[in-house]
């Protein structure tokens, strides 16, 4: 076997999951609670600074905070759970969640002077990018339903139901949105995507390169379409406002977690936080260009960085790139929740089985029309 | 072809052994209290005493919903493939790769509308 | 015209109708039957202008379709069988209404039976493992609702579930079967299957063993013993013209596939007795087979009252003589192939067969019951009833002048060619049970006392069917070479 690659994967592994994940999910909690706290005229937590001095830093010690309180909590487990079942449903949401991102390009070829092949910014580079995605991203729902079964007690059993129902839902508008994108850029490998989208313009920014053409702009009204109905079914398939029935506090509690605490309830909400993540940047990658910059600027980068002892820099400042517009979509995520209210149940089903799942079944044939006609 | 795949299974054993990790540490470094109390272990019901069933039945829909997803959930791994082939056919033979999945996706098209006409999707009333 | 086309009308006309259905409930059980009908009707018509596969092989599909005579053929009679299956619905219709409790419409029993036609038709073309497996599976699923299809009925419920779990394990049986004979030839098609199978040299038990396997799992879709334990509870409890359907419908097929396999098993080379080739063995299997079905489904009729558990103990042993017609692989003296025999027997099988069911239907409509006394002074009550339901039964006990005796008349023709005598001997004495458990029917028409007086009520439409049909069994009982025409 190639050791190079184990090696390389390896750094890719710890350094994607662990070095930029991890700390974006503990951070974008805190900056969901403040950034909620602006919209609602609070504050939020701004106190958490270093231990033992006055040095409160806007309270980013929070997140880290948080993560020692589920550590050193007691990891209790009630008496009338089904122990193997409930123990396993935190990691059956987080493993999933955390391995969707093995396909997801962050990044453009690092090439480093002392090798001779560049390395691609991406864990594993396969040629079925949205496929993997969306069939580990559903085997989250299992986590979820175990978690409402294995409870053994009514609102968690019902907020498992509801999560399950919905999330299956919206998996066929999700699935069914990204035909359009697959139709014209004929790839299932998303570095070739975004590599694609660098040269010929974003799919809803075709104002360079090869985009400026009628076929790309017509192309423009079913690509629209398909991001609406993208990010919307994302927002139903991460469970958040306003789609957040499963665990909607007022009436079921907390949902399919109300049984947990410590670290396992921690674990629910980092699965959650990194299917989000992860969520947002398939929908940069496949619409918004992934890593790459707007205007064909990307040439201009590497045509300043083309001595070979700067050639690293263009891969690091496009993971900035990608990592910045997820950042923006996560705000994205967080300014609807502090905007829209909560769907009834049966306007949810509605939406996606009839509005959705229409719309986007006419939105492949549409745009497979444009790409036989124009 | 295959040693694209060894990335995903380091992935796979890293992300598994982290949520493994992740558990066993909450047991260790936990606090653990040592009164054993009855009303710590009832389900939570608001601070009530439960009443009834733990896992009461709940609506057929949810059942229906899940039956109908396998049928359209299969639909779209089947337009996959087409979608990724279209533009290649489109200059040998537009005719058989537009049609074929206009009936493919026609057929299902019908039992949606038959299944919305049953009212499988009407959750109101 | 190419002869896929005509799967693909059936399959539209379902589509049709299942919209109809939802969104014109007005149009009703008759108005469904009525479009179905005339739909499966001009399929009829459009079937002899069909071409088959053109000459240099174009398109993928004519590797999994076959459209040679004997398909069309069975496709006829599939159609056939499906329109009465229809008509008969019609009939039954009230009944059904009784056991279907609040919200449960009948439509969809009406539409069935039209996907079904076309996984038939399918099957009767299909020359390909996994075009077999396929169109298998559309006709067995469709039949799973059918004969569930009265919900609140408890006999419907429990033949619902014996035919689904045993349905589910024959379809078991039938994928390890395929994967076997696809792990020794690494063939599909059953043609370049045949040719490997004759080259290869020293896999006689694995050849045999992917053999059995099929060989279980289209014992249970044709009735064959030991695999026919579902037949008698699954038509007594089904819906009578489901009941109808699964012994003509569901068996022809089944039988199509069979004898397409059993051909590709033996092969165009002369078979000898006892020279214990593996061909040799296949033939001894099916014609142990074939013995014991005609003995089990003869001798256990005889006890039975209920008149749906007496048609499904007869289908059991009419399907052990078409066996014994599919074992007799090559008749040499007689100048008709062992699949000609078997299609012969079967489209005698379909108007008798349907006959029967077709009284039942109408006397069950206005009678709650299926027990054969329900027939008691029907000769009295409805004469023409009577008379339709007495040639069936003799077709069906193969009294000579119809055409269940030239059915039968040719199966022993080919067992006496191939000389095998004690299966000969069986047959005699199965032949001879038909004759005592049929006449119990006529007994019970023409000699015992009406229970009530009331004459029963046949519409216009089932009469001139009833007298089609009746017609049919002499008609064609008197003149062989019309089906012979047909067939070839």
């Amino acid at each position: 076997m190639d050791l190079g690659l184990i090696i390389s994967s390896a750094v890719k592994i710890i350094g994607f999951v662990f070095l930029m994940l991890m700390p974006m999910i503990a951070y974008i909690i805190w900056v969901e609670r403040r950034f909620l706290a602006i919209i609602q005229d609070r504050i939020g937590p701004n106190r958490v600074g270093i231990p033992w001095t006055n040095v409160g830093l806007f309270g980013l010690g929070q997140p880290i905070a948080d993560g020692l309180k589920s550590f050193l909590k007691e990891d209790f487990t009630p008496g009338h759970v089904n122990k193997f079942y409930y123990v396993i449903a935190p990691a059956l949401v987080m493993v999933p969640a955390l391995l969707t991102c093995a396909v997801l390009p962050f990044g453009r070829d690092l090439v480093l002077p002392f090798l001779d092949e560049p390395i691609r910014l991406v864990i594993a580079d396969l040629d079925i990018g949205p496929i993997w995605i969306f069939a580990i991203a559903s085997l989250g729902v299992y986590g979820i339903v175990l978690a409402g079964w294995a409870s053994n007690s009514k609102y968690p059993f019902l907020g498992g139901v509801r999560a399950t129902s919905q999330m299956i839902s919206y998996e066929i508008s999700l699935g069914l949105s990204i035909i359009p994108v697959l139709l014209l850029f004929q790839h299932l490998n998303l570095n070739d995507i975004v590599r694609y989208q660098s040269e010929h313009g974003w799919l809803l920014l075709p104002m360079w390169g090869d985009g400026w053409s009628v076929q790309r702009w017509l192309y423009l009204i079913p690509a629209g379409v398909a991001f609406i109905i993208f990010v919307v079914s994302m927002f139903a398939e991460t469970n958040r406002t306003p789609f957040d029935l499963p665990e909607c506090e007022t009436e079921l509690v907390a949902g399919y977690h109300t049984e947990y605490g410590s670290m396992k309830f921690a674990m629910f909400f980092m699965g959650e936080y990194a299917a989000m993540i992860i969520g947002s940047g398939l929908a940069v990658t496949l619409f918004l260009g992934g890593w790459s910059l707007p205007f064909g600027l990307d040439a201009l980068v590497l045509g300043v960085f083309s001595d070979t002892w700067f050639s690293w820099v263009p891969a690091l400042l496009s993971t900035g790139i990608f990592f910045l517009k997820i950042v923006c979509f996560m705000l994205f995520f967080i300014w609807v929740r502090g905007t829209l209210p909560r769907f009834r149940y049966d306007q949810l089903m509605k939406l996606g089985w009839i509005i959705f799942f229409e719309a986007a079944l006419a939105n492949i044939f549409i745009a497979a029309g444009i790409l036989m006609f124009a | 072809m295959l040693n694209q795949y060894i990335p995903v299974l380091m992935h796979l054993l890293v992300v598994v052994g982290f949520a493994t990790m992740t558990l066993l540490m909450s047991v260790w470094f936990g606090r653990r209290s040592t009164s054993k109390q009855d009303i710590k272990d009832t389900a939570y019901e608001c601070g009530m005493i439960p009443i009834g069933e733990n896992q009461p039945r709940f609506s057929v829909k949810f059942y229906i919903v899940a039956m109908l997803f396998v049928l359209f959930d299969i639909e779209v791994v089947f337009l996959y493939p087409w979608a990724v082939v279209f533009r290649d056919f489109l200059s040998a033979d537009q005719i058989l790769i537009f049609w074929s999945i206009l009936g493919f996706v026609g057929i299902l098209f019908v039992a949606y509308l038959y299944a919305l006409k049953k009212r499988a999707l009407n959750w109101v009333g | 015209m190419p002869a896929y086309i005509l799967e693909l009308i059936v399959v539209g006309l379902g589509l049709i109708l299942l919209l109809l259905e939802s969104f014109l409930p007005r149009l009703g059980a008759k108005g469904l039957a009525a479009i179905g009908s005339v739909g499966l009707l001009v399929v009829l018509f459009l079937l002899p202008s069909v071409t088959g596969a053109p000459s240099e092989s174009t398109g993928i599909i004519w590797k999994f379709y076959s459209a040679d005579s004997l398909a069309l053929f069975y496709k006829g009679l599939a159609l056939i069988t499906t329109i009465l299956v229809l008509m008969m619905s019609v009939v039954y219709v009230p009944v059904m209404q009784r056991y279907l409790g609040t919200g449960g419409g009948v439509g969809e029993y009406l539409i069935l039976p039209v996907f079904t036609c076309a996984g038939l038709m399918w099957m009767a073309s299909a020359n390909d493992l996994t075009s077999i497996f396929v169109s298998l599976e559309v006709v067995t699923i469709g039949f799973y609702i059918m004969v569930a299809y009265m919900r609140r009925n408890v006999g419907s419920l429990e033949a619902g579930v014996k035919y689904l779990i045993l349905g589910a394990v024959s379809t078991g049986f039938l994928v390890y079967g395929i994967a076997f004979l696809f792990g020794v030839t690494g063939q599909t098609n059953l043609d370049v299957i045949s040719t490997v199978l004759g080259l290869l040299e020293g896999q006689d038990k694995i050849i045999l063993f992917s053999f059995a396997l099929l060989l279980v799992a289209f014992g249970f879709k044709v009735a064959a013993v030991p695999f026919q334990m579902w037949v008698p509870d699954v038509y007594q409890g089904a819906p009578t013209p489901t009941a109808a359907f699964l012994s003509v419908g569901s068996k022809a097929a089944g039988f199509i596939v069979l004898s397409r396999i059993v051909d590709a098993f033996l092969g165009d080379h002369g078979v000898q007795t006892g020279d214990g080739s593996y061909q040799d063995q296949i033939q001894r299997v099916l014609l142990v087979v074939a013995g014991a079905t005609i003995l089990f489904g003869s001798l256990a009729a005889i006890p039975q009252t209920n008149f749906k558990r007496l048609m499904a103990y007869s289908s059991i042993s009419h399907a052990g003589f078409i066996l014994l017609a599919l074992a007799c692989a090559y008749p040499v003296r007689m100048d008709m192939a062992s699949g000609e025999v078997v299609a012969f027997y079967l489209a005698a099988y379909l108007p008798m067969t349907m006959a029967a069911f077709f009284v039942l239907c109408i006397v069950r409509s206005s009678r709650g019951e299926e027990e054969i006394s329900v027939l008691d002074g029907l000769g009295k009550r409805s004469p023409f009833l009577a008379f339709v339901l007495l040639v069936s039964v003799m077709g069906l006990a193969g009294i000579p002048l119809t055409v269940g005796f030239l059915g039968k008349l040719y199966v022993f023709q080919a067992a006496l060619d191939q000389g095998h005598f004690v299966l000969l001997a069986i047959a005699t004495l199965g032949a001879a049970a038909g004759f005592y458990y049929y006449f119990k029917v006529v007994r019970s028409m023409y000699w015992n006392a009406p229970s009530d007086q009331d004459a029963i009520a046949v519409g216009t439409g089932s009469r001139v069917l009833l007298a089609l049909l009746a017609a049919a069994i002499i008609f064609l009982g008197l003149n062989q070479g019309i089906i012979l025409g047909f067939l070839r």
